[in-house]
């Protein structure tokens, strides 16, 4: 009686549970095989195994510990107990998450192009983005577990009162998007370069920024623990959480597309991603200083304003430096996905590869989300100098105007004798600043000991001198500005022929290719288009 | 025999690196069925030629196509009818052979079924099956060879470029690799093998192209290579009539060169000429009156032809 049930109920739940299986299958199959590749490599290597063995223990021994010490001094009850129980899950949580995490997706990544399998991979059907996101979702899949065995704890502590859940789930959210970011910071630092050495000097880098955010993250997560409790009745609290979440959002997406055109391969466009993602970035800087601008209502907003307009500064001026490294070779596949329409060409000309392209991609993109900027500050009419505040503005854009344009000068003397690479970009933007910060300020140590006592004309080309100068009541702020912005103007105007040819190169081929190659086989069949086969009286009588 | 539309076709391709000229004005064709040998010595430019053709770099000037999609417009397209098995083995150490291969047949799209069964045969045509579980890290080179063979094929594509597939591995290895290759030729598929073992690439191959300082100094079938060099391949004819009328005979015809008389019976004798042309000389020795015994033809070997027409120079 007994097996008859079970079988009349095996037959019922045989159609749901072959249903479940081509599901589950189905699903399986549309999983990134690199996801796939990965969670089978990467769950057996001694890395996951030994870190994983050493959270949990880590888990365990603080969870037998904190619960110990409550004990000891008859705190059961107290509030503290689960705070700081949390704490130290986090500190514990933020050692795989925001160290071992990024490491080993840089390490994949570098073990791939070591090992020579990525070319391998490389010529399959996957394109460069599932690849990335295959890395991301792997080493995101360890993370998870990691987070797995820290989720009963989490719970444990909120049972313990002290902390609140929308205080745990902030703080996990901000974390989890900070190891997001460090992860696409890993990935993307380890496509710059194959040579061994730079990559051991990029992995300490990469170490020390990991240890210095997992520090930071730390510190904050004790003070919102410890002072942060009345946060969540406050609106701004969330939409500052909600900003920092969006930023880091939109730098790991630059990150990622930063990894992908690394791997999209040479003579591709590998540029037009990364400048929409650059674009996306700027917004986010200048959408922050909105908010700030109509938060601070008008008492601090200049100089909450400045801070932010640094910032801006910081990013144009550093994607400036690395678009410089850019190819110059105009590629058919390039030009044949360059724009064809008149608006296209107009607009997304600025996209499209090339070093001279990109530098002034970079200081439109800088100028014109700086103006922007400026335009929401002078309609909050928050204003105490608005000369001040132009000068900002000016001086920033000719910094990137005057350090792009002699960056892109040296890559152009650079080009002839080695191949632009990021690293030639660091060496450059390095150069460039030794010898127009660097040199000024030995010389003031040498002749007067004490540098900056006194504003020269030297200064001009130092950001953080002339900044101080034009937000001082008494700086020379048009003094500055009317050596500074000549001296941008002349730096970005020598390269307009480099500009103008290379929007030449990509118009011109795209007129061309037609002629000068045969797009298809077919084409080359008829008598007009063949090219001449050199060894056709080789050909046997049957072709 | 009526071959169809080439399966490589490359033309005028250039590749240079800085002032150095890899790849010179290289062009030929490999139709499907056909084993095409790419010989050259080190610093040829056959690997950078591969590599292109492969889609893993692209060329200065010129095209190639892979079953008739651009490698330099349409690598995608290019990339799903093409197997490349590059010069070196290396595989992920930490997974199995089956993972392994059904990692590749994901990232070329297949799926369920049709996956699991693509997986089983590569690694039966391989002869992996009994190593599926194995992992990577623990096979032989001449297993590891055979894996990246199945890697290759896992997506059944219509063109297989092979980079000195049977570089160290062992005679018996080498003869098994010879029989798999011709076997999937004979299912139709185009394959550009390169090798520095000639006399191999003479068995298997259906034509050569010779590289040299990056620019293809001949291609095509051996023997029309061999023609167009004005290369002899050496008669032996056995008479049993008057040797001295043979030697008078085979003296005053146009496409013979050098006769020796090697004993009383047997001749030697440089000929310029095709298997018809051949035909024909016999022919006419026997309506002349000799009686030959026997006939035959050495050919000069693969090795003699690329030592003729190469220098030995690198770039």
């Amino acid at each position: 009686m007994t097996q008859a049930v079970s079988a009349k109920e095996q037959m019922a739940w045989a159609p749901r549970a072959g249903f479940l299986r081509r599901w589950e299958q189905a699903l399986a199959d549309r999983l990134n095989p690199l996801l796939v590749k990965e969670a089978r490599q990467g769950l057996k290597s001694r890395q996951f195994a030994f870190t994983f063995f050493l959270a949990l223990v880590s888990a365990w021994v603080w969870s037998l510990w904190g619960l110990a010490a409550s004990e000891f001094y008859e705190m059961t009850v107290n509030q503290e107990v689960g705070r700081e129980m949390l704490m130290g899950y986090l500190v514990i949580l933020g050692v795989p998450l925001l160290i071992v995490l990024p490491l080993a997706a840089f390490r994949s990544m570098v073990g791939e192009h070591e090992d020579g399998t990525y070319e391998l991979v490389s010529i399959t059907g996957l394109t460069p983005g599932q690849v990335v996101r295959g890395k991301l979702a792997s080493v995101l899949l360890q993370g998870l577990i990691y987070f797995s065995v820290f989720v009963p704890c989490v719970a444990f502590t909120y049972l313990l009162g002290g902390v609140s859940l929308l205080q745990i789930a902030v703080l996990l959210v901000v974390g989890g998007s900070v190891s997001i970011g460090l992860i696409s910071v890993g990935l993307a630092m380890a496509v710059q370069s194959s040579s061994r050495h730079f990559q051991m000097f990029v992995f300490v880098g990469l170490v020390m920024l990991c240890m210095f955010v997992y520090l930071l993250c730390m510190i904050l997560a004790s003070e919102h623990l410890w002072w942060g409790a009345s946060d969540a009745s406050n609106p701004e609290f969330w939409s500052a959480v909600a900003w920092v979440v969006c930023l880091i959002g939109c730098y790991s997406l630059l990150m990622y597309s930063v990894t992908r055109a690394q791997l999209i391969p040479r003579g591709h466009n590998r540029s037009t991603a990364v400048r929409v993602v650059m674009l996306i970035c700027g917004a986010g800087w200048v959408g922050g200083t909105a908010w700030v601008v109509q938060l601070t209502k008008g008492e601090y907003a200049a100089e909450v304003w400045q801070l932010f307009q640094l910032a801006l500064f910081a990013h144009w001026f550093v994607a400036c430096f690395f678009i410089l490294g850019e190819q110059t070779e105009v590629t058919r596949r390039i030009r044949l996905q360059a724009p064809r329409s008149l608006l296209g060409k107009a607009l997304a000309i600025w996209l499209q590869p090339g070093p001279t392209l990109g530098f002034f991609f970079t200081l439109f993109g800088c100028a014109v989300q700086m103006l922007v900027a400026l335009l929401v500050l002078l309609q909050a009419d928050a204003l105490r100098r608005t000369d001040e505040v132009i000068a900002y503005v000016a001086a920033l854009t000719s910094y990137v105007a005057f350090y792009g344009g002699m960056g892109l000068l040296a890559m152009r003397l650079l080009r002839r004798w080695v191949v632009p690479s990021v690293v030639v970009s660091l060496v450059v933007a390095l150069g460039v600043f030794t010898l127009f910060l660097g040199m000024p300020l030995m010389y003031e140590l040498l002749v007067y000991s004490v540098p900056f006592q006194q504003f020269r004309w030297y200064h001009v080309f130092n950001p953080v001198v002339t900044l101080d100068e034009i937000d001082s009541p008494t700086g020379g702020t048009w003094d500055i500005l009317i050596v500074l912005t000549p001296v941008a103007v002349a730096a970005a105007g020598i390269h307009l022929p480099a500009l103008w040819r290379e929007i030449r190169a990509l118009r011109h081929t795209i007129h061309s290719t037609a002629t000068a190659w045969p797009d298809s086989p077919s084409e080359l069949g008829s008598d007009q288009t063949q090219p001449s086969h050199p060894f056709e009286h080789l050909k046997s009588p049957a072709d | 025999m009526k071959r169809s539309q080439p399966a490589i076709e490359v033309y005028n391709l250039h590749r240079f690196f800085g002032t150095t000229r890899a790849v010179d004005d290289v062009s030929f064709q490999v139709h499907p069925g056909e084993v095409f040998g790419f010989i050259g010595p080190n610093g040829a430019g056959k690997t950078t030629t591969m590599r292109i053709l492969a889609t893993l770099d692209q060329p200065s000037f010129g095209n190639a196509y892979i079953a008739g999609f651009s490698v330099v417009e349409e690598p995608e397209q290019a990339r799903l009818r093409l197997g490349f098995m590059p010069d070196y083995f290396n595989t992920y150490p930490y997974v199995n052979v089956w993972e392994y291969l059904d990692f590749f047949a994901r990232a070329y799209g297949l799926r369920g079924a049709r996956r699991h069964q693509a997986v089983q045969e590569v690694m039966e045509f391989t002869g992996l099956i009994s190593l599926a579980e194995k992992p990577t890290r623990a096979l032989s080179k001449g297993m590891k060879q055979r894996l990246c063979l199945a890697r290759a094929l896992i997506h059944d594509p219509d063109v297989l470029i092979l980079d000195e597939p049977a570089a160290g591995l062992d005679p018996r290895a080498r003869v098994e690799l010879r029989q798999m290759i011709r076997h999937l030729a004979n299912q139709g598929k185009a394959v550009l093998i390169s090798s520095h073992i000639l006399t191999e690439l003479g068995e298997i191959c259906d034509s050569v192209g010779i590289i040299e300082q990056g620019r293809l100094k001949a291609a095509g079938p051996l023997e029309l290579i061999r023609q167009r060099i004005n290369q002899y391949s050496v008669l032996q004819l056995e008479v049993l009539s008057d040797p001295q009328q043979a030697l008078g005979l085979l003296q005053q015809h146009e496409l013979v060169g050098e006769v020796h008389l090697r004993n009383q019976h047997v001749l030697w004798a440089q000929f310029r000429g095709d298997k018809v042309q051949r035909a024909q000389l016999l022919s006419y020795l026997v309506n002349q009156g000799v009686k030959v015994a026997e006939f035959s033809a050495q050919e000069g070997s693969l090795e003699e032809v690329f030592l003729s027409l190469t220098q030995g120079q690198v770039q």
